[in-house]
């Protein structure tokens, strides 16, 4: 994390770091979002690669994620040197007004692990065992509106969890209190 | 555990554990898989319980998760049901529904009154004279329900599932198992759900001491147990069938929401009870009871029992019993003809009279009618009532007159069912897509025949699910021959013959009901509360159903059934609440507030600072302090919880000039607006700020409780209208803070790039820069009536933007200052709050926002209401009143009434007790004519007396605006 940025949960996990290998939270990344009726045309301008189908996602650098989530919305996921946030950066600078930078500061926790799908059955209704992964699904998760993104790690599914700001300590608190309670 | 026997073959109990427990204050020891029943009849204890109404001693009856008499409390757990509660080590226990303990029960003299409490007795008595009516309703919730809540007890957060399968099979015994496996077979995803602790169903102790029965189901369960498809939970019940195959499934510690693709339904089939004199007494139990103590738990139920029998399973009951060492002094068959089958045979041969053609009239019960001595035997005829057959001394009587389908939760599915004369038993006639029914509940009977069943219901819910596609074959035939007694009910004129244990129901009961009218079956359930207790009749529907035919001379189809809701057993409420999800939202500086001592309070979905602790100060000085602190030099409030909304596209002056009254096509760029936004009937509805950044790009802020439904209500418009405009709502990017006070742009011209000189940044001014050396966009604003700076931030920066700001203020000794202050600050001014200052009726020109309204637009929302209104005379005005200065008296809340004449004409809005202005001041709605500065006005306070204030001009502070353009 840069010395500048301030997770809203940075006190919550540093005081459960015992159920880290369940739900973490990582914050060395940064997320960009872009959104405007001229999008594809606005990608296409720039030689930029659009996940294809509403929801799709295509890998990023090291861990990070491009997720299409509109058919004019995209968020960005990763590293904050990683050449396609620059790339991002400087076609938006030349974009016309009907593609536009908006801001996404949504925070990312991840569910871990054997008992990651039961931890997520306790608190959504969504079946993410019959949710394909690398796509992203909208729900609500502890009653939080909520970005579930299901991915492969070593053979393993872990659940990239995209959750507004001022809702992370609450996604974070719930999920914490499920993941310590073992039932 | 004089009463224990050896070993039993499939016991469900572990000798090896011994566990100690107390009930009614004596100790006992049971053994690890008792339930508490069965732990306690292992020391020969009958009597369990009292009855709801009369007192009247009981026991144990069906052992199968159904006796609302033999109901435990430890103080904690209100109703523990003691034939289905697994005993644990230490456990006090009490019966629930006594005064005084079980054996003394104060309350046994109800029964001595029964003639006085007939059906519906309460209906009758109670409402005369009006005055008494508090003193029976005190009386009679001392006396009524089962057990006490104990209200010190915290709650326990039980946990919300959710669960997916392909086939949820309900019912783990034999068509259950073979359900499970053939549908695991092709391949979906099985779950099967048991409420019992184990698999296998009446297998577990209606197997006739076949160990090859026994070794089957073993075999099954194990071949089960390997599938890596196929979950089975024992233990859980299936409590409620919803729409879409929505099963809501309950363990002890949580309810889970299955969603499965088709469903079968094996419940099996519930024994049913006999009608007879005294048939409720302590040792007289149905015969699957007397099977379940023996082969579940090892106990021996009785010395000496007589059964009741109308069918085969009867017979091995009896047969059962003498391998447990009871004498079977008798079999009364309700069948002229006995039993045909090679169990009557064996039960002859055993020496047993057998009585054909015969009933139990009447238990007798012993002295201290916690037991029963003996039971008269008489032939059955017509005039059996005025018949006094032989007494043959037991203490036991197992009643096995026959079985109804465990329908509950099929009809909640929406299977449909007919009662048949063959069988004498409900069956299904027609099942909704997805459900299937197999097993006893379906009339198969032969357990070769329910293991077909089963498998045939398997594969065709796997087929259902479409990922199977083999043929089925066709389903068995339901048995040939009635295992259930057509009326089984003998009136006994001198005793009470009970129909439903849960509720105390006599025959007699139902008989009165009858003629008083309640001739139809959802009718007299509702007068008699026949079914409506613990165990939702599941002992006494079939017969209450048959009693009304009778009486109504109808057949059994033609009088129905009651309606089978949710929940299949009564489940604890903690369950249904499950664990609480409350979002609440936090700011990005929430922490630095908890570490300066705010008080949060709840503002919408926020935690807000209310206001800061400072020592010993109490709060209405502390709110005064910050607000002071403002004023005179500086202070810092953290409004986050604002809603920001984008707006750009080429339409996004268009939308906005739609949705808002004022007008923003000539909003220069740079420079914002106060905007008030309105429904269609003119109601003012949000307000905020509307910045114009670019030409076709807005920012938008919005309360703090209303972002996101005007958020919803923009888009909705935006669509409506097919504007090219692209909205996104950034209230949880977005860190925001203002800055307030004559020193702020001090404070804060060393942290930005702006120029923030009154020239270049004029009040109503919206600037995009960088304030430490983060990308920021600052508006000049004047909200709480001071110079001031509202800087908003993306939100991993807000803290670190908010410290330094802090740090820079401290050279003016800046303050945060919380809600309370900022609302004071503002009601000073003379600012309202959407919500707080209006209600759902308030249009803008009874709060004096008529400035605000464009004059010549084409179109907003709400003109054409504004329109009408603006043709009459309004009805109230907002106003502003005060109080003296050092005045010291009782002021009121905010929404107390203002009264003239006796008459209300008004009410508090908003309310500050103490101001930095000395006195304290308000705003209040009053009728117009009371608008006039200096009019005095009483309001009326909670406590009824009246405080008299005085009605002022807006603003109470700065009214030329001079503070904020500084």
């Amino acid at each position: 994390m840069s010395d500048t940025r301030t997770s809203p949960i940075a006190k919550l996990v540093a005081t459960s770091a015992e159920i880290r290998a369940i739900l973490d939270h990582p914050t060395e990344m940064v997320k960009f979002g872009v959104k405007g009726r001229g999008l594809v045309e606005w990608a296409e301008r720039h030689e930029i690669e659009l996940p294809v189908q509403l929801y799709d996602t295509l890998p990023v650098g090291e861990g990070g994620v491009l997720v299409r989530v509109g058919e004019g919305e995209l968020i960005l996921e990763c590293a904050a040197d990683d050449p396609l946030l620059s790339r991002f950066n400087a076609a938006l600078e030349t974009a016309g007004a009907d593609v536009y930078r908006i801001e996404q500061q949504a925070v990312t926790l991840v569910l871990k692990g054997d008992r990651a799908l039961g931890i997520l059955a306790q608190a959504c209704g969504v079946n993410f065992a019959a949710e394909p992964v690398n796509r992203m699904v909208y729900t609500r998760v502890a009653g939080a509106s909520c970005g579930v993104l299901p991915q492969d790690e070593g053979g393993q599914r872990v659940y990239r969890l995209w959750i507004d700001y001022s809702l992370a300590p609450h996604l974070w608190e719930t999920l914490a209190e499920i993941a310590g309670n073992r039932q | 555990m004089k009463y224990r026997l050896p070993a039993q073959p499939g016991e469900w109990i572990d000798r090896t554990q011994e566990l100690n427990f107390r009930f009614e204050g004596a100790a006992f020891t049971g053994f690890a898989g008792d339930v508490i029943a069965s732990a306690l009849m292992a020391h020969g204890v009958q009597l369990l319980g009292r009855s709801f109404k009369y007192h009247r001693p009981r026991g144990v009856y069906s052992l199968a998760g159904h006796d609302a008499n033999a109901m435990f409390s430890d103080g904690t757990h209100t109703h523990w049901r003691g034939d289905s509660v697994l005993l644990a080590q230490g456990m006090d226990l009490r019966a629930v529904n006594t005064i005084g303990g079980l054996k003394g029960d104060r309350l046994n003299f109800v029964e001595r009154f029964s003639r006085f409490m007939p059906v519906g007795f309460y209906y009758k008595a109670f409402h005369r004279p009006v005055w008494a009516f508090p003193f029976y309703e005190k009386q009679t919730r001392k006396i009524a329900g089962l057990g006490e809540v104990n209200s010190a007890l915290l709650p326990t957060a039980s946990p919300k599932d959710y669960a997916w399968c392909d086939v949820l099979v309900v019912g783990g015994g034999a068509a259950g198992l073979e359900a499970a496996w053939a549908a695991g077979e092709t391949g979906v995803r099985v779950m099967l759900v048991e409420e019992q602790a184990r698999l296998g169903g009446s297998l577990a102790w209606q197997h006739g001491r076949n160990l090859a029965v026994q070794q089957a189901c073993g075999e099954l369960v194990a071949a089960l147990a390997g599938m890596a498809n196929v979950e089975i939970r024992c233990a859980t019940m299936a409590g409620g069938h919803y729409a879409d195959h929505w099963v809501a499934l309950f363990d002890a510690v949580r309810m889970t929401k299955l969603r499965a693709g088709a469903v079968v339904y094996t419940p099996g089939a519930i024994e049913q009870p006999a009608v007879f004199g005294h048939n409720d007494l302590p040792g007289v139990m149905l015969g699957s009871a007397f099977q379940r103590l023996v082969h579940l738990y090892a106990i021996k139920p009785c010395d000496r029992m007589v059964v009741l029998a109308a069918n085969s399973a009867a017979y091995g009951v009896a047969l059962d019993m003498l391998a447990a060492g009871v004498e079977v002094a008798a079999i009364a068959d309700l069948r002229p003809d006995g039993e045909p089958s090679v169990l009557g045979e064996e039960v002859a041969a055993a020496g047993v009279p057998i009585y054909r053609g015969h009933a139990v009239y009447e238990a007798v019960p012993r002295g201290d009618k916690g037991g029963l001595r003996g039971a008269v035997v008489a032939p059955v005829d017509d005039a059996i009532a005025a018949r006094r057959g032989e007494i043959i001394a037991c203490d036991g009587l197992a009643v096995s007159v026959g079985w109804m389908p465990n329908a509950a939760l099929l009809s909640q599915a929406g299977v449909e069912f007919s009662y048949g004369q063959t069988l004498e038993q409900l069956t299904p006639i027609a099942q909704p897509d997805g459900v299937f029914v197999a097993g006893r509940a379906r009339g198969v009977y032969d357990l070769a025949q329910q293991r077909e069943d089963g498998r045939v219901a398997g594969y065709m819910a796997a087929r259902y699910t479409g990922q199977y596609d083999g043929e089925v074959a066709a389903a068995p035939q339901t048995a040939k021959e009635a295992h259930s007694h057509p009326y089984p009910i003998f009136p006994h004129r001198g005793k009470k013959n009970f129909v439903d244990f849960d509720e105390d129901l006599h025959l007699t009961d139902f008989a009165n009901a009858h003629q008083e009218g309640y001739d139809s079956i959802e009718l007299l359930k509702r007068y008699s509360t026949v079914g409506m207790g613990p165990s939702q009749g599941k002992l006494a529907n079939m017969n209450a159903v048959r009693i009304l035919a009778k009486l109504n001379g109808d057949s059994i189809n033609d009088t129905g059934s009651t309606t089978s809701r949710p929940f299949y057993q009564p489940v604890p409420l903690g369950h249904l609440a499950g664990r609480r999800f409350h979002p609440l939202r936090r700011t990005s500086s929430h922490e630095w507030h908890r570490g300066h001592d705010a008080e949060f309070y709840h503002a919408g979905d926020w935690y807000r600072p209310e206001y800061y602790h400072h020592g010993d100060t109490q709060r209405d000085e502390c709110i005064v302090q910050e607000a002071r602190q403002v004023r005179q030099s500086l202070g810092i409030i953290d409004v986050g919880t604002l809603g920001k909304l984008m707006v750009n596209g080429p339409d996004a002056v268009e939308l906005l000039e739609r949705l808002y009254t004022g007008r923003f096509k000539k909003l220069a760029v740079g420079r914002y607006r106060y905007g008030v936004a309105l429904d269609e009937r003119g109601v003012v509805i949000e307000d905020g700020v509307i910045a114009r950044l670019a030409e076709d790009r807005f920012y938008v802020t919005a309360t703090s409780g209303g972002a996101d439904a005007f958020y919803r209500e923009m888009l909705r418009w935006a669509m409506i209208w097919d504007l090219d405009v692209t909205l996104s709502n950034a209230t949880g990017q977005l860190a925001a803070l203002n800055l307030a006070g004559p020193h702020s742009r001090m404070a804060l011209a060393p942290l930005t790039d702006l120029d923030l000189s009154p020239e270049a940044f004029p009040y109503l001014g919206v600037r995009e820069g960088e304030v430490c050396g983060v990308r920021a966009l600052v508006m000049r604003v004047g909200f709480v009536g001071e110079l001031g700076y509202e800087v908003h931030v993306p939100a991993w920066e807000g803290e670190r933007v908010w410290r330094a700001l802090f740090e820079a203020g401290a050279e003016w000794g800046v303050r945060p200052f919380g809600v309370e202050a900022q609302r004071l600050l503002r009601l000073e001014k003379g600012h309202l709050i959407v919500g707080h200052d209006t209600d759902a009726l308030t249009h803008p020109y009874e709060v004096g926002l008529s400035w605000a309204i464009g004059n010549n637009k084409r179109f907003f929302v709400g003109q054409r209401s504004l329109q009408v209104y603006a043709e009459r005379d309004i009805e109230r005005t907002l106003v502003g009143v005060r109080w003296p200065e050092g005045f010291k008296g009782a002021l009121p809340e905010e929404c107390n009434l203002i009264i003239s004449g006796g008459r209300m004409v008004g009410r508090m809005t908003s309310l500050a007790s103490a101001s930095p202005l000395g006195y304290p001041l308000g705003m209040a709605f009053v009728e117009p004519d009371m608008g006039e500065p200096g009019t005095r006005v009483e309001v009326r306070l909670d406590a009824g007396v009246m405080s008299v204030a005085e009605v002022v001009a807006l603003p109470f502070y700065d009214p030329d605006d001079e503070r904020q353009k500084l």
